[in-house]
């Protein structure tokens, strides 16, 4: 019984966890998100911008 | 211990991985230069707000020792390493597994992340100072020996910088009970760590007062559907959308910093148990810290502009996120507290290794929902070398010391060399002289004005299309590659000195001599700075007579 709850508290938390990795995986490759998806791409055309709200 | 230690060298490893290759990391504010000159412009810069004081006099001071690239190295190294450590230590849990989940909640955070891509490294000084500054109030409170020495020689690295200085102030005064003697000591202490940032303060000719426009240009910002406060409490928010590591715009980040919150929340008994007396104090001083962050973005707007542009120093308040580094410590261990509150019942319930695995799921939690935090926020700090033209500059102005123009006149710039990455004008830190830089600030199409009168003025001159030999500079220096290079007319009746691809310097031989330095002016600044030395050389050696020394 003890075997079995370890296996499902093991399953939930590795799922959840797994889950919130691979959606923060893709909000961080995702090109549409509204800032740098790339920090060395020159995303402003301005050259003097110290940052952008 | 040594795990500890294991732990707090691997995040250092996995978030400072990219630095291992050769040259500088150069990222907005954070600029390194091969040997920074110590002159009086690092003591107490005439023209402007002493943003960077006592920073640039030590970091002139280290140079002379250490070159910079190896400098910025160990700086790096130690904020991530000392939060993770100090974090980890000051975590009350008998057993290593909270302590290892404090490390990692309290060393890979969106706040460590945004600041480090803003390139605020002397901030993060103070990010990672104020474990070291609790642990060690803490034993004030419990009359442990070799205490106050201890907790001012923590705010010493958070004093740095007028916000760290402020921050370990305000920590002291929550922290330590009011009326007590060792406070009144402790207080003075680290408020005279704080001196050489404010003489040189009152003793610039930059007015003390900001633009307000800057409230709302710094004022926290949302990061995702949940709202600029909810990305507060996940300890983001910060103003810049370009140096937010893109994990933070998922859906899903909010039902994270509710998971976290919720799961501090639980902690929250169990930490006020473990430090006692300390962590009510400390939830008071992460609660000022949250409302000082939050206030740019709600309705205490308007008089936070007014704070701003009337209250000399208000300036200092108007990045407000800043302040959120309580906050992050304190949810960083009552998050920890509340997973070991869960896996001891779990243990209890079930077996000992189903509360091993809620700690290392409250572990990994952070790194999994900010994964974009390693490598250097993947790659954004890679190191890049300065063209040659630079130490060819340096040493002509060297040669022939006068004021330097730096030319376009724009603070920070995005060039070729550093990948297209902003960076601010390096020339200040790089020659050994005075240089007049543009301290008007650009935030999208919001232009915030700077402090200093005479960069009002030389930009005024600039842009009506008039000589800039008419300023008086000894010396102009154009960088190349930016864009925005001055049209021919600015550059009448110079000299061209050196033309490199990246810089050309240009002489003005009928510049006037440089005006009469305020000796006034510099004695204060000397002595500011000496007397927070001697204070820390006192704590220090008071540490030091002890024969064992309880970090």
């Amino acid at each position: 019984m003890a075997k079995l709850a370890t296996y499902v508290v093991a399953l939930v938390a590795g799922g959840v966890l797994g889950a919130v990795g691979i959606m923060a995986m893709m909000g961080a490759v995702n090109p549409s998100a509204d800032h740098v998806a790339q920090t060395t791409e020159i995303v402003d055309a301005s050259t003097s911008v110290y940052g952008t709200r | 211990m040594k795990a500890l230690h294991g732990v707090a060298a691997a995040v250092t490893v996995v978030v400072l991985a990219p630095l291992a290759r050769p040259g500088y990391v150069l990222r907005y504010d954070m600029v390194f230069v091969p040997r920074q000159p110590l002159n009086w412009e690092m003591l107490a810069p005439a023209d402007s707000l002493p943003r960077a004081v006592p920073l640039d006099a030590l970091v002139s001071l280290a140079n002379v020792a250490v070159p910079g690239w190896l400098l910025q190295r160990t700086a790096l190294v130690a904020v991530v390493y000392l939060a993770a450590l100090g974090a980890a230590r000051l975590m009350p849990a008998e057993r290593t597994g909270p302590r290892v989940v404090a490390a990692l909640a309290y060393a890979w955070t969106p706040f460590l992340a945004e600041r480090l891509l803003l390139g605020q490294w002397a901030l993060l000084l103070a990010y990672a100072a104020l474990p070291w500054l609790v642990a060690a109030a803490r034993d004030l409170l419990a009359g442990r020996p070799g205490a106050l020495p201890r907790l001012v020689l923590a705010a010493a690295p958070a004093a740095v910088t007028p916000t760290g200085g402020l921050i370990a102030l305000a920590a002291v005064l929550v922290l330590l009970p009011l009326r007590s003697r060792t406070t009144a000591f402790a207080a003075a202490s680290v408020l005279g760590l704080n001196l050489p940032w404010l003489v040189a303060a009152l003793t610039a000719s930059a007015g003390g007062v900001s633009d307000p426009e800057g409230v709302p240009a710094f004022a926290a910002r949302a990061e995702n559907w949940a709202g600029a406060w909810w990305s507060l409490a996940g300890t983001g928010g910060i103003w810049n959308s370009q140096t937010v590591p893109d994990s933070r715009g998922s859906a899903l980040t909010p039902l994270v910093t509710l998971l976290l919150l919720g799961v501090a929340g639980a902690g929250l008994p169990v930490l006020r148990r473990g430090l006692p007396g300390v962590a009510d104090r400390l939830l008071v001083l992460a609660a000022g810290g949250f409302l000082l962050a939050a206030a740019g973005a709600g309705p205490a707007g308007p008089v936070l502009e007014w704070v701003v542009g009337q209250v000399p120093g208000g300036g200092l308040l108007r990045d407000g996120q800043k302040f959120l580094i309580p906050y992050a410590l304190a949810l960083a261990l009552a998050f920890a507290a509340g997973a070991g509150r869960m896996a001891s019942t779990l243990a209890r319930r079930f077996e000992p290794s189903a509360g091993r695995m809620v700690l290392i799921g409250a572990a990994l939690l952070p790194v999994a929902v900010l994964p974009d935090l390693a490598f250097g926020g993947l790659g954004a700090l890679r190191p890049v070398n300065y063209p040659a033209d630079w130490n060819v500059v340096a040493d002509r102005v060297g040669a022939a010391p006068g004021e330097v123009l730096s030319l376009p006149f724009e603070g920070y710039q995005r060039y070729p060399w550093t990948d297209g990455v902003v960076v601010r004008d390096p020339a200040p830190r790089y020659l050994n002289a005075p240089v007049l830089i543009n301290d008007a600030l650009r935030v999208g199409p919001v232009t915030v004005d700077g402090e200093s009168p005479r960069a009002r003025a030389v930009r005024q001159h600039l842009a009506a299309g008039r000589p800039a030999a008419e300023l008086g500079f000894r010396w102009v220096l154009v960088r190349l590659g930016a864009g925005d290079e001055p049209p021919a007319a600015v550059l009448t009746g110079l000299r061209l000195a050196y033309a490199g691809s990246s810089l050309q310097l240009w002489e003005n031989a009928s510049a006037p001599p440089a005006p009469a330095a305020d000796v006034g002016g510099r004695v204060l600044a000397v002595a500011a700075h000496g007397a927070a030395a001697a204070i820390v050389i006192f704590y220090g050696l008071t540490l030091l007579r002890r024969r064992v020394t309880p970090w």
